[in-house]
């Protein structure tokens, strides 16, 4: 019965494989030097400072938050776009709440401030 | 005869609203809203119920009527007033309904309860004036006539058994309302715990009536009844196999009479009635002498029906009643507190309306009821206004003298005793006199029956007569220098109730005079109507219906017809003139010991040699209080001993102090282990229990 | 859209826009008309308004629910028993809220956030109350939940509020996992997410296996949330750590809802009379309210004691379903009847908690509690009257509920079921009334503080009452709750 469902295990054999040949490949012929300059994190040529696992600000999470929340929204909106003449008034009209709801939603986010850095 | 019809009525829940709303606002607001509102007020809700009741039984007239004969005397068939508030419990074979109906015998007591009602609580006005509880007072009061109206308006036995308990609570509040005296706060409980045992024959008749027939509805008990053509057929099947219809439903009323016996002071539960008169003095005139306590006739009456179907309860109703009557009489011969002559005179009258109500004399019971109500509130009034008047003191050896001081409270007095005694055209005459005639020529009366009666009225006539002279003529003999110089009469908050107390008491019957009365309707030359009784012929239809009722009503209309073609007018007028020549026999003795020097009686008697017992017998109330204090009380003392020593001390108290914290050690320790908040472990409780679910599912095929 | 869609849709309506007005009258500041009322009362009458409104529109669905109806391509189903268990759902809302309002004000936390949150979990059970099917639920279940998470750290400068929060997450979190996993798998036995189609599977065919394993794990997700054992250890730390108006909510709403949901899949699985799966869901039920009582027993809290008593109350509920999916179906009334009581008195006892709390937790043991009776007599009187129905003493809602539920548990055959349940009950006494000889007979502590307010008394006042009531005249009641059977089709 999982006849139909050996092509997919074929492709992730395939896949899993050629990603370790492109690995090991890499780890076992390419020549390295390595030295303290080369493992150090790369910070646009300057010389780095402490660790990096240091503590964020809590508005990077909100800002990046907010962004996945607006980022989605236009996920739903280009397919609609797209197919706005077809879905007709229907379709615009449960874009239109869907967009109200993120607007209302902005507003408050906006009046509360959490758009604002200081 | 047709059988009553019932209407619909939206507006009933008005009746015992307003009371109620009374009760809730002096209780919570009582002292915000101040004492001149409450003063206006708490009479103020009772005028409105009475006002409502009063426009529902005109409602109820009008729609009693027939349509083809408008008329009361030829077209009253009666009808029923109904309103469903609520249903309580709907399942399959119990429905409860929160019903309130109105019938003609509903009708006469809602008129009693409220306007005698209104007048006292007007009396309290002034009564009360000075007593710090005044909201309290007032909001217990509005209290009980809620309570009482719901009793009597009541369309089940649940409903009407709600209204009993709330009546009694009421009654215990206001018994012990000076609550700091502890003789007073004793009385309340002595109530209370005296109609806990009446309580519990109540709750036996309504479980077994409920066995019997499977509902507690009146009308459904009315038609349940109907629908039995053989009283004495053997029941097939159920909780009452193999017994007869007759014999549960004798058993059934005669436990519903003890809990009437509880309610309204019955030989043997008398006792807490005199007690009870710790309580103010409006409250006695209210609650333990006009209305709740005749509770109990009331539902005797309202389940007139069945008892109709059991001549054995009945007989034992009329024994009880009679012999009430005359025992309680007797005891209120060498009484010497105002109050307490009053409180066995009450327990003497309730007993007359049960003996009315054990020989079928329904109609006369009710009317003794109310001629009753009007002419002992009238004097508990009066007691209270002496009271009063005399800074509280209640002993009858200290008054005298007192009628040109109080006159207006020594008039309307004498008008209730002349009712009392039964002098002729007086209230108490018309409804005393039918008792007797009746306990004396009904098909289940009986001449020893009518005999205790008799005795009793003459009794009466005394020991009342003995009780005004002794408060009113001769010279003051107790009572303080300051009190003695500040005697007046009452105010008017007060006098007016006893005036219209007293006006009622004194006309009252007339209502229901007797189709038959001695020369004066040959003198007059018009035949009289005996209103009261044809108003509530209806009444009693089902009973005189019913096959197995047919010795006492062959004919439709009441055992006084019946009781009329067996004996005749000679006989009636016979009987009526003896029962009137032994009251006037107790008076005039009355007047000959007493009206010269009042107390010195008291005072000698206790030293003649046979008498002197006698007296001390019945000064000491037979002294059933002490025979109590030996056999029930005792040995429920020694049992509650028992219980506290051995059982609550050493099983319970061992129980409860050793096994629960040891089970808390144990428990606690064991909740301590599991739940010590870590989330890993929560978790792994979690996937443990699904795991082992998931095993039993696949082990099993099904978990 | 059809009419059924429309008149679904009404109800979350009403609550998203009420929940949206919390949020926007929060940032927009005091309108004019409501300056002169304490700060945030305007918000907490249009959180009422809003849930009275949905209360009103569930009711006339309810009423016009004689045939039920399917919605949005059957993600909904308008029933009686869905409707009538979304009113309980507004019921507790509309409690917790004022309950909540003395607490938060004292704590500082008097926000329009913490309404829109209750409200847009209330959307969430009523969703969760209709969904007929099992993506829809998981949506549902996943919007309830967030929310709740949330208002269990709404005290985040509490020292136990976050922490609460976050096991009730981290524990929520697995057993969405366990829930979702089990909708995977009945999605692959019935090819639908169609809870109705889950009873077919499981009478035999390829899929038999596959739906059992599918249904027993949506089983043990949603039985987390009603905090059955095992799956109940979280609701403690939980419930004793959030701030006591949040637990009055989530220990009432969030059970109703997640009845509701559990009901409905396990009764439309159609599960035979005889099989191991009433054994395991009774067995459940007698763990559930043994441990729950027994684990009250030592505690020395009175929120936590709550905490452990709503975990018993779970268990007796959970033989009243054992019972309905026996095939008893007049249990399902009597379910529903006691959660409506259990809602009643529960968010009312942790009112009073709330009435007392002070930060950190302080103020919710029974030493503090001692003599408050002299203090705070109408609160006290209030607890009184909670406890009393949580004992189940006549004549209040408990009493009523316990009874129609151990009379049911007895009709449906389950007799050892309904005997534990009394024995349960009657061990329940000795801890619920522990808290009013601490209250009524003890010395008062001069340090026990209480935030009242028009608010808090008048949710108090109207639990109180409603418990009562409830118990005193419970015809009408009975009669609605006795309507709530059409939880599966035929």
């Amino acid at each position: 019965m999982l006849v139909p469902y050996a092509g997919v295990a074929l492709m992730i054999a395939v896949a899993i494989a050629l990603a370790a040949v492109f690995l090991l490949g890499s780890i076992y012929l390419g020549p390295r030097a390595p030295n303290p300059v080369k493992s150090e994190p790369w910070e646009c040529g300057t010389v780095s400072v402490g660790s990096v696992r240091r503590r964020f600000s809590v508005r990077f999470y909100l800002i990046a938050l907010l962004f996945v929340v607006f980022d989605v929204e236009i996920v739903f909106l280009f397919p609609w776009a797209v197919l706005a003449r077809e879905l007709g008034w229907a379709g615009f009209s449960a874009m239109a709440v869907f967009v109200a709801v993120l607007g209302l939603g902005l507003a408050y986010v906006w009046k509360r401030g959490a758009l604002e850095w200081e | 005869m047709p059988t009553m019809r019932t209407y619909a009525d939206s507006g009933l829940y008005l009746i015992p609203l307003f009371p109620l709303i009374g009760a809730l606002l002096w209780g919570l607001f009582g002292k915000k809203l101040g004492r001149t509102v409450v003063s206006w007020l708490a009479p103020g809700m009772v005028f409105l119920a009475a006002s409502e009741a009063t426009l529902a039984v005109l409602r109820l007239y009008r729609l009693g009527l027939k349509a083809e004969d408008p008329t009361f005397i030829g077209g009253w068939v009666g009808a029923r007033l109904e309103q469903v508030l609520y249903t309580w419990i709907g399942v399959a074979d119990l429905n409860l309904d929160l019903v309130l109906r109105v019938d003609p015998l509903t009708a006469v007591m809602l008129m009693v309860v409220c306007w005698v009602s209104f007048l006292i609580h007007v009396y309290s006005v002034g009564y009360m004036a000075h007593d710090e509880g005044y909201w309290r007072y007032f909001s217990q009061l509005n209290l009980f006539v809620f309570a009482m109206l719901v009793l009597v308006m009541g369309g089940n036995l649940p409903v009407l058994f709600i209204g009993w308990e709330g009546v009694g609570l009421c009654s215990y509040l206001l018994i012990g309302f000076w609550y700091q005296d502890q003789d007073k706060a004793q009385a309340g409980l002595k109530a209370f715990v005296v109609n806990r045992i009446g309580d519990l024959g109540f709750l036996v008749g309504m479980f077994a009536l409920f066995g019997l027939f499977g509902t507690l509805d009146f009308g459904g008990l009315e038609s349940a009844v109907q629908a039995v053509a053989d009283v004495d057929r053997t029941i097939a099947g159920g909780l009452f196999a193999g017994y007869t219809v007759r014999g549960v439903l004798t058993f059934a009323c005669i436990a519903l009479f003890i809990g009437a016996c509880g309610k309204s002071a019955q030989i043997p539960l008398h006792v807490w009635l005199p007690d009870a008169m710790a309580g103010p003095t409006p409250v006695s005139a209210l609650i333990h002498a006009s209305t709740m306590v005749t509770a109990g006739v009331y539902l005797c009456l309202r389940l007139n029906f069945l008892f109709s179907l059991a001549p054995t309860a009945m007989l034992v109703v009329a024994v009880v009643g009679g012999v009430t009557a005359l025992f309680a009489a007797t005891i209120a011969l060498a009484q010497n507190d105002i109050k307490k002559v009053l409180a066995y005179s009450t327990v003497s009258q309730l007993g007359y309306m049960f003996l009315a109500v054990g020989v079928g004399a329904y109609g006369a019971a009710i009317f003794h009821l109310m001629t009753h109500a009007f002419f002992k509130a009238c004097l508990f009034l009066g007691a209270g206004s002496v009271i009063h008047a005399c800074s509280g003191e209640q002993d009858l050896r200290q008054m005298g003298g007192l009628h040109e001081k109080l006159p207006i409270t020594f008039w309307t007095m004498a008008l209730s005793t002349l009712a009392i005694m039964g002098f002729p055209l007086f209230s108490g005459f018309f409804s005393k006199d039918e008792i007797l005639w009746l306990a004396f020529a009904s098909p289940r009366g009986h001449w020893l029956l009518w005999l205790l009666g008799l005795l009793a009225a003459g009794l009466t006539a005394f020991y009342m007569w003995r009780l005004m002279l002794m408060t009113f003529s001769g010279e003051t003999r107790g009572l303080d220098e300051h009190t003695r110089t500040r005697l007046s009469e009452s105010p008017l908050s007060m006098a007016g109730p006893l005036l219209a107390l007293a006006a009622l008491a004194a006309v009252g019957g007339f209502v229901g005079m007797p189709a038959y009365l001695p020369g004066l309707s040959e003198w007059l030359g018009v035949p009289f109507v005996n209103y009261f009784a044809h108003w509530l012929d209806p009444q009693w239809v089902t009973a005189a219906a019913h096959p197995g009722a047919s010795d006492l009503f062959a004919a439709a209309g009441g055992a006084a017809d019946l009781a009329l073609t067996a004996h005749g007018h000679a006989i009636e007028g016979g009987l009526m003139g003896s029962a009137v020549a032994v009251g006037l026999g107790g008076a005039l003795l009355a007047f000959a010991l007493y009206l010269r020097q009042p107390a010195a009686l008291t005072y000698r008697v206790p030293k003649l040699p046979v008498v002197g017992g006698l007296y001390r017998t019945l000064l000491n109330k037979y002294w059933v209080d002490e025979v109590y204090g030996v056999c029930p009380v005792g040995a429920v003392r020694v049992l509650a001993r028992f219980c506290a020593r051995v059982l609550d001390d050493i099983v319970v108290d061992g129980l409860v102090t050793r096994v629960p914290p040891f089970m808390l050690r144990v428990t606690g320790s064991a909740v301590a282990w599991l739940q010590n908040g870590d989330v890993q472990r929560y978790l792994s409780f979690i996937a443990c229990g699904l795991a082992i679910l998931l095993y039993a599912l696949l082990r099993g095929g099904g978990p | 859209m059809s009419a059924h869609d429309l008149a679904a849709l009404v109800p979350l309506v009403i609550l998203t826009v009420t929940g949206a007005l919390c949020l926007l009258l929060e940032v927009t500041g005091v309108p004019v008309g409501a300056r002169k009322l304490a700060p945030r009362s305007h918000i907490v009458w249009c959180s009422e308004l809003g849930l009275a409104a949905t209360a009103l529109v569930l009711l006339r669905l309810f009423a016009r629910a004689d045939q039920p109806a399917l919605a949005f391509a059957g993600a909904l189903r308008l029933d009686r028993f869905g409707l009538g268990l979304g009113l309980v759902v507004c019921v507790a809302a509309a409690l917790a809220i004022p309950v909540a309002v003395g607490f938060l004000r004292s704590r500082d936390l008097d926000r329009g956030e913490y309404y829109a949150t209750v409200v847009f979990a209330a959307l969430g059970m009523i969703a969760l109350a209709l969904a007929a099917d099992l993506v829809f639920l998981f949506v549902a279940l996943e919007t309830t939940s967030v929310a709740v998470y949330i208002l269990a750290g709404i005290d985040r400068r509490s020292s136990r509020s976050p922490e609460a929060a976050l096991k009730y997450f981290l524990n929520g979190a697995f057993a969405s996992g366990i829930l979702l996993f089990g909708v995977a798998l009945c999605y692959g036995a019935t090819r639908s997410t169609a809870i109705g189609a889950l009873g077919p599977a499981l009478r035999g065919g390829d899929g038999a296996l596959l739906a059992s394993a599918g249904l027993l794990l949506v089983l043990v997700g949603l039985g987390f949330k009603v905090a059955a054992a095992p799956f109940h250890m979280w609701a403690a730390d939980a419930y004793d750590g959030a701030p006591a108006p949040a637990s009055a909510f989530m220990a009432t709403a969030v059970k109703a809802a997640a009845f509701a949901a559990l009901i409905r899949v396990s009764v439309n699985a159609q599960i035979d009379a005889g099989s191991g799966w009433i054994s395991a869901g009774w067995i459940i039920a007698v763990a559930t309210m043994t441990v729950g009582n027994l684990a009250a027993l030592a505690q020395r809290r009175v929120k936590r004691m709550l905490a452990y008593s709503s975990i018993a109350h779970a268990g007796y509920a959970l033989g009243g379903v054992v019972a309905a999916i026996g095939g008893h179906t007049p249990a399902l009334g009597a379910v529903g009847f006691y959660l409506l009581a259990y809602t009643l008195m529960t968010t009312g006892a942790f009112g009073v908690a709330a009435f007392f709390e002070r930060a950190d937790g302080a103020g919710c043991s029974h030493d503090e509690w001692a003599g408050a009776a002299t203090r705070f007599p109408l609160v006290s009187l209030a607890m009184a009257i909670f406890l009393f129905s949580l004992a189940g003493v006549p004549p209040t809602a408990g009493f009523l509920a316990k009874l129609n539920l151990f009379a049911c548990m007895i009709d449906g055959g389950f007799y050892w079921l309904a005997f534990v349940g009394v024995l349960n009950s009657l061990l329940s006494v000795y801890y619920y009334l522990r808290v009013l000889v601490f209250m009524y007979m003890r010395d008062p502590d001069p340090q026990l503080a209480g935030h009242g307010g028009a608010f808090v008394g008048a949710g108090l006042a109207i639990a109180a009452l409603a418990v009562l009531l409830v118990g005193l005249l419970p015809g009408t009641m009975l009669d609605l709750a006795a309507q709530l059977r059409d939880v599966a089709p035929g």
